[in-house]
């Protein structure tokens, strides 16, 4: 990473980040919290994204709309966003408003003062939310995949629960205020500003505004189920095929969403994949999660596979999109998460009667990927594909703080990065043959297909 | 990151004249004139490793022929992902891919951008295949068939899975109806069935050509790379002026709704009318100030946003615009280089549940009715000034950003390179009165088109008609001052007669 960054941490367990950059005037700051839908139980769901809409609604000294008028006239772009493992708060303003920012944030986060009139609303506007989201096909795909990869780990939701499964928020007060006060806690929050810093006592501002708010009781939490991938207790590198017991746990599943007649169909793939959690520094209050036995080397393999194996640049997207003209686009994520999510591949398929081939294409791909090891010339030019893009990311310091809220908001530090790129170096052919053995095993793939008619043709 | 001084070459045409252009609201088309004529490089040199390309093309979609809507856009997708003349297109796809960079296609209504970024290491390898797509295009069947079929695809899933966008497109088509400004960038479904490849070949030789092309650059531009840039790009053909001349819209004398049915689980509402205050016009900095106090994107700066959401829970979100805004559903600002002549004052009030959808609709075009009658208040003026005092040098936090600015600029007849700048220092001087007077003068609560995409238009049409009460359901107790302005909010009357509502299908509107 071409920034280095400083980090302190006060004596309530809170931890400054800061990433001084050369972009002029301007400063982002990411509010990172541990908390996120993966936190969530049964009675609890949805409450992670709800305080994230709540949180804009007025602290103590700033009640109801006055908290969002005194944002709004520092000249600060602010928005947030909840995600499985964390919930950001950002915004982008002028360097002159850092006190003023920092003053705001402390008053939110320690003295959130919204109304039950607040609370409501913002439970509506996310059944609005929700609506908005709902015809999405990849929205509509990911919902069916979390449902067959998790079938009780908190990844089965996302932290954009429908407005039906909500019902249980509209009279739970008491139980909103226990999650609040046991994850909004100064030793589950990092600050991370990114920008135009220097000659600022960011340090001393922070002491000042901050240093009142109490570390959480540290509740136990109930141990997560299903944290560790298929395969994941079996030792790296040379792993031998999946026996056929293996093979009769690991069922496929396949799941079949209606669409509109007309609109292009998509497929989807997924794999159960290793989480960073154990990878990265462990944050307060979350070392109670199960060790997967991945390694920063298999995250960075997994990684590259993305790109060398579904990616623009694979064997496959020449195949599938520029030959044989069964798909319109090709491409599979790799999503940061704590514990082990999933590894997808998406299509979408030209044509109905496409579905079947694009999915025995696939299968063939990843039967070749198995069997032959890449060249290194591959490798080499997948690795840099990826050291690139990555850093034509970091034009902003908006785009540098959004780039890195996954490995903050996750491990809790930037570093995380550098270990992820030292990584990226010491991956050979033979272990990336290695992982894609042991996590993406066509007799444990998810297929999610979203056609317009029920699927005529057996599942390969 | 300090900025070097801006490095500019014209190349005229001969006997062309190419005068300074003043900022004024002169008509747009008028503006053109004096731009058209000439290759324009416009270099904004930095250190950053960074390297951003812009070049723009006036050729959108208005230029699409009738009957073969879509041309634009499949000439961009074929020059930018249908390989070149030496290469195929995955060989491109393949040289391009360890320099981590993309190249990317922009068409809208009077432009297409094709702009890249790479890092300074690969500048060499990244310039020779974006030289070589735009100046020796592929042209082979097989990729035009390809991509034919793919902008389809996206077409349908804008218009079946995309119901928010599918909004924003009729009320485009509505009020453009009949001018080249109707269709959808993309095309028709039956515009692009109907295209063959000499179809897109004719308008690659019509219309990229010098004439108005603007080469953007920035970043660490090494010692003589703009100028030989330039001096590439003059082996296009001179070219013809494309001069693109648009009558206004069709003047409407009343409202009109149009409801497209959708089995969804919300109705959108996209409202608006015809606004020519473009950036060049000496209202926009008044007329801006407004729409972001009325409606500031995904903000909650906006009155639309306080009273639909924050006070009541309505939506998600309700926001209104200036310019248009591509896919605003996923980005925090629109991409710069979608300069338009004609522009539209739009509302967009995202997913309604069915039942608060007619009271959704009162709220916001009755909030539209007291900014035209009544302005905007001290209060509201004034955080709006100081929020954007702050928030305009946010529009080019980028240098990528910074320098598709400064090209809008230029195509907006405005002076020099710094647009936020410019547009800081216009919004600080302004007065409420004078914001206020600028709404009065162009905007209006009446002859609005309304759009509303969802489930059970029939019914909602009755009881448009017949401007039936529409208490608002809440879930949850509210203040006195909302409950009060409900019960006005729910008997406004609309006063629409049975021509002025409308339903129309999906498969009518873009056939």
């Amino acid at each position: 990473m071409p920034f280095a960054f400083r980090e302190v941490e006060f004596a309530n367990g809170l931890r400054l980040l800061l990433l001084p950059t050369n972009f002029p005037g301007l400063v982002s700051l990411y509010s990172l919290v541990s908390v996120g839908s993966r936190h969530e139980r049964a009675s609890t769901r949805g409450f992670a994204h709800l305080f994230e809409h709540c949180l804009f609604r007025g602290s103590a000294s700033f009640p109801g709309r006055t908290w969002d008028d005194a944002l709004i006239a520092t000249g600060a772009l602010a928005n947030a966003f909840t995600e499985d493992d964390y919930t950001a708060f950002h915004s982008t303003f002028p360097k002159e408003a850092l006190p003023r920012i920092l003053q705001l944030e402390a008053d939110r986060f320690q003295y959130p003062a919204f109304t039950e009139e607040d609370y409501f609303s913002e439970l509506e506007a996310i059944a609005s939310e929700y609506r908005h989201q709902s015809a999405d096909p990849l929205r509509r795909i990911q919902t069916a995949l979390r449902k067959a990869a998790f079938p009780s780990h908190p990844y089965r939701y996302s932290p954009l629960s429908p407005p039906q499964e909500l019902h249980h928020l509209q009279g739970s007060r008491s139980l909103a205020n226990r999650f609040y006060a046991q994850h909004y806690r100064p030793e589950r929050t990092t600050l991370f500003l990114i920008g135009d810093l220097e000659g600022q006592p960011v340090a001393e501002w922070v002491e000042e505004s901050w240093s009142n708010w109490r570390r959480g009781r540290s509740l136990p939490e109930a141990p997560l189920p299903e944290t560790t991938p298929p395969n994941a207790s079996q030792p790296n590198a040379t792993l031998p095929e999946p026996t056929p017991s293996d093979a009769a746990q690991l069922q496929p599943s396949h799941t079949t969403l209606p669409s509109a007649a007309g609109a292009p169909p998509w497929l989807a793939v997924g794999f159960r994949a290793p989480g960073l959690l154990t990878h990265g520094q462990i944050r307060n209050g979350q070392s109670h999660h199960a060790a997967l036995a991945a390694s920063w080397e298999e995250v960075a393999a997994l990684d590259l596979l993305t790109v060398i194996g579904f990616g623009e640049g694979s064997p496959l997207h020449q195949e599938l999109v520029m030959e044989r003209h069964l798909a319109d686009s090709l491409y599979s994520s790799y999503e940061r998460h704590a514990d082990s999510f999933l590894f997808t591949i998406y299509v979408r398929v030209k044509r109905e009667d496409a579905i079947a081939p694009v999915e025995q294409a696939l299968l063939s791909a990843l039967l070749q990927l198995r069997t032959q090891p890449v060249t290194p010339s591959q490798l080499t030019r997948s690795l840099m594909h990826l050291r690139y893009r990555f850093s034509l990311r970091l034009d902003s310091n908006q785009h540098i703080g959004r780039t890195l809220a996954d490995f903050v908001g996750i491990t809790g530090t930037p570093a995380a990065i550098n270990q992820l790129f030292a990584a990226y170096a010491r991956v050979t052919p033979a272990k990336l043959q290695a992982v894609v053995r042991r996590y993406l095993s066509p007799a444990a793939r998810l297929v999610v297909v979203l056609r317009a008619l029920p699927a005529a043709e057996p599942s390969l | 990151m300090s900025r070097r001084p801006v490095e500019e070459a014209k190349l005229h045409r001969p006997g062309s004249r190419a005068k300074d252009r003043r900022p004024s609201d002169r008509r747009p088309s008028d503006r053109r004139k004096g731009h058209e004529n000439q290759l324009t490089l416009l270099a904004l040199p930095n250190q950053s490793p960074l390297i951003h390309f812009r070049f723009i093309f006036r050729a959108g979609s208005a230029l699409d022929l009738k009957g073969r809507e879509g041309c634009a856009a499949l000439c961009a997708a074929m020059l930018v992902r249908g390989g070149s003349a030496l290469r195929s297109a995955g060989q491109l796809s393949e040289a391009l891919f360890p320099l981590g960079a993309h190249i990317t296609e922009q068409v809208d209504k009077e432009m297409t951008a094709i702009s890249g970024s790479t890092h300074r290491d690969n500048l060499p390898h990244f310039y020779a295949i974006l030289r070589e797509m735009l100046l020796q295009p592929g042209w082979r069947q097989d990729d035009f068939l390809r991509l034919r079929e793919e902008l389809q695809n996206t077409l349908q899933q804008a218009l079946l899975h995309n119901d928010e966008e599918l909004a924003r497109l009729v009320l485009q088509k509505e009020i453009f109806a009949g001018r080249p400004y109707a269709h959808p960038p993309l095309g028709t479904l039956k515009g692009l069935a109907s295209l063959k490849l000499p179809d897109v070949q004719d308008f690659y030789r019509q219309h990229f050509n010098r004439a108005g092309l603007t080469l953007g650059l920035t970043g660490d531009l090494p010692e003589g790379f703009a100028q030989q840039v330039l001096q590439d790009f003059r082996a296009l053909p001179e070219g013809r002026s494309a001069s693109l001349v648009l009558r206004p819209p069709l003047r409407r004398l009343q409202n009109r709704v149009t409801l497209v049915p959708r089995d969804t689980e919300g109705v959108t509402i996209s409202m608006g009318l015809p606004c020519n205050v473009t950036r060049g016009h000496r209202d926009f900095p008044a007329l801006y100030l407004a729409t972001q106090a009325f409606g500031a994107h995904r903000s909650s700066l906006g009155l639309l946003f306080q009273k639909l959401r924050e006070q009541r829970g309505l939506t998600y979100g309700a926001y209104s615009y200036l310019e248009y805004f591509p896919r605003p559903m996923s980005q925090l600002a629109p991409e710069p280089n979608l300069v338009r002549q004609q522009q539209l004052f739009e509302l967009w009030v995202r997913p309604v549940a069915w039942e608060n959808c007619h009271f959704a609709l009162r709220l916001a075009w009755r909030e539209l009715r007291l900014l035209v009658e009544q302005g905007l208040s001290e209060d509201c003026f004034y955080i709006t000034q100081q929020h954007l005092l702050g928030t305009i040098p946010q529009l080019v936090a980028t240098n990528d950003q910074a320098l598709g600015a400064a090209i809008d600029a230029r195509f907006y007849g405005l002076p020099g390179h710094d647009y936020a700048e410019q547009l800081r220092r216009a919004v600080a001087s302004l007065t409420r009165s004078a914001v206020n007077r600028a709404v009065a003068r162009h905007l209006r609560a009446d002859r609005l088109q309304v759009v509303l995409v969802g489930p059970r238009l029939d019914e909602l049409r009755t009881r448009l008609l017949a401007d039936a009460p529409s208490p608002i359901l809440y879930d949850s107790p509210k203040p006195s001052f909302v409950l009060e302005e409900d019960k006005i909010v729910a008997g406004w009357n609309l006063s629409l007669e049975p021509n002025q509502v409308r339903i129309e299908s999906v498969a009518e509107l873009f056939a």
